[in-house]
């Protein structure tokens, strides 16, 4: 796998670039919809848990956004990396190219939304009154740790959607779970003292929300299970590149 | 210098393991204490293929239908690694196999021509010099700024066409395409398809038709259910072949 080869770069980058232009150039809102989307999904959680349910702090909005943006950049790629490959069967049969560029370019696809998406959130910021710190240096660092997860997975589960055709239905359960398995919509002191410790080992994305929450607006460092993220993604990477090297013939499998 | 060679390839297939399995058959099969590895059978697509083909020479591959013969261009462009045996291209491979596979089809026709040279490899530079030749040959003037969506297959198919000959590789690799569109663009397309052959370039060429393969190869081989019934001069061959 060149990874970094010139003309991975450019198929990438014209992949990246079709796509878009698709996404966006045949809805009559456009890259509006960029905006809406996030806004949407973060006014209906906020009407259920604040007005409804009478929860949530006075930052809520804020930390329900930023949950939600990432979450969505997980959540999307992976769905559509999933089937990345086998909606490409007749073009992996017909031309040789560096295959991994197909779910790869799903991943930055979706983080248009997600730039879009943290432009809003600083919106909110702004008039929320809360004040920039130090720790929000943190923030392209934790994205960066979000992205080479994303692509692990994506690179694994592009090929296991080829073998494994139920892949898509059990993903599709699966990402809604662990949006509710993650600190989004409630925050990780809502969990009982005792097993915070379990929870943040177990839920693979919550030390990772815990840490965009704590870093923008709680003021402190990101989370120490943080490094059970990034065990995790190395575990995922070697897995991703075992597939990858070993499955040089995919296309006869399509 | 050998542009292409080819010593006992072959390719294999898994029959399809899981493919119309279902949870309740691997359960049945599991009572059964049967294994569930012997589903894995394997079909040769190709086998025991040998031949050289020399730079400039143009291989014809004839054979009835599922004999192996696009499995073997995939094979020649790098597509499939081979199971058994070795294959060497001296350069690199271009394929001309469907016309129009990974156009998308809310792009333009500009738009494609450019997203499928990438991907076939071209770099940006050589697309920018092509791209008026393209356009050109195409014939689809203003339709070029079209969405791809709105093309009539024949359209599409030029623009495939279109974008295969004017981007070329060392090999070039062409699956019985010389019948795209009306009469006009066939005869167009055919001249283009003698000036490859006439270039200096090695070109092996799958087709159905013996006149075409009769008047543009100097080469052929005949395959049958993946095996090699023969390799040698065109005339010889076709005359085997149809006398079979």
């Amino acid at each position: 796998m060149a990874l970094f080869g010139r003309s991975y770069k450019s198929i990438l980058k014209y992949l990246v670039i079709g796509e878009l232009k698709v996404k966006y150039k045949n809805r009559l809102l456009g890259m509006a919809w960029a905006v809406i989307d996030p806004l949407m999904l973060m006014l209906i959680y906020l009407v259920l848990v604040k007005f409804i349910f009478q929860r949530g702090g006075p930052n809520y909005a804020i930390e329900l956004l930023v949950g939600l943006i990432t979450y969505r950049w997980f959540s999307t790629s992976i769905m559509a990396a999933s089937r990345s490959l086998l909606s490409n069967g007749k073009l992996l049969q017909t031309v040789k190219f560096p295959y991994s560029v197909l779910p790869i370019s799903r991943v930055l696809i979706n983080a248009v939304d997600l730039l879009v998406g943290f432009v809003i959130l600083f919106v909110f910021v702004y008039f929320y009154e809360v004040s920039p710190t130090i720790y929000w240096l943190w923030i392209p660092v934790l994205l960066v740790l979000q992205f080479q997860f994303i692509i692990a997975l994506c690179l694994i589960f592009s090929i296991v959607g080829i073998y494994f055709r139920d892949l898509l239905n059990i993903l599709t359960f699966g990402v809604r779970i662990l949006l509710y398995a993650s600190p989004i919509l409630y925050g990780i002191e809502q969990i009982p003292a005792e097993f915070q410790s379990t929870y943040l080992t177990l839920s693979p994305l919550s030390s990772l929300m815990v840490s965009f929450k704590n870093v923008l607006i709680f003021n402190t460092g990101p989370s120490p299970y943080l490094l059970i993220f990034v065990g995790l993604s190395m575990v995922f990477w070697v897995l991703a590149l075992y597939l990858f090297n070993s499955r040089k013939n995919i296309s006869k499998d399509l | 210098m050998n542009a292409i060679e080819v010593k006992d390839l072959g390719i294999k297939f898994r029959l399809s393991r899981f493919k119309n399995t279902r949870v309740k058959d691997l359960l049945g099969r599991a009572m059964s204490k049967q294994k569930i590895t012997e589903q894995r059978e394997h079909f040769w697509a190709l086998r025991n293929l040998s031949f050289e083909l020399e730079q400039g020479e143009v291989l014809g591959v004839i054979g009835s239908n599922g004999s192996g013969k696009s499995t073997l261009l995939r094979t020649i462009g790098g597509i499939y690694q081979p199971d058994e045996g070795s294959i060497r291209v001296e350069g690199s491979a271009s394929a001309l196999l469907s016309l129009g596979t990974g156009f998308k089809d809310d792009l333009t026709g500009w738009e494609n021509i450019y997203l499928n040279a990438i991907i076939l490899g071209f770099t940006q530079e050589e697309i920018d010099n092509s791209i008026e030749d393209i356009v050109a040959f195409t014939e689809l003037g203003r339709f070029i700024n079209e969405p791809v969506k709105n093309y009539s297959s024949g359209m599409k198919a030029r623009l495939g066409f279109g974008i295969a000959v004017h981007l070329r590789r060392e090999v070039m690799l062409v699956d019985e395409i010389l019948g795209v569109g009306d009469f006009k663009f066939r005869k167009k397309s055919q001249e283009k398809i003698e000036e490859l052959i006439h270039d200096d370039r090695t070109v092996v060429l799958v087709s159905h038709s013996m006149d075409s393969i009769e008047s543009f190869t100097s080469k052929c081989l005949w395959i049958n259910k993946g095996q090699q019934m023969m390799f040698g001069e065109t005339k010889e061959v076709i005359k085997a072949y149809l006398s079979s």
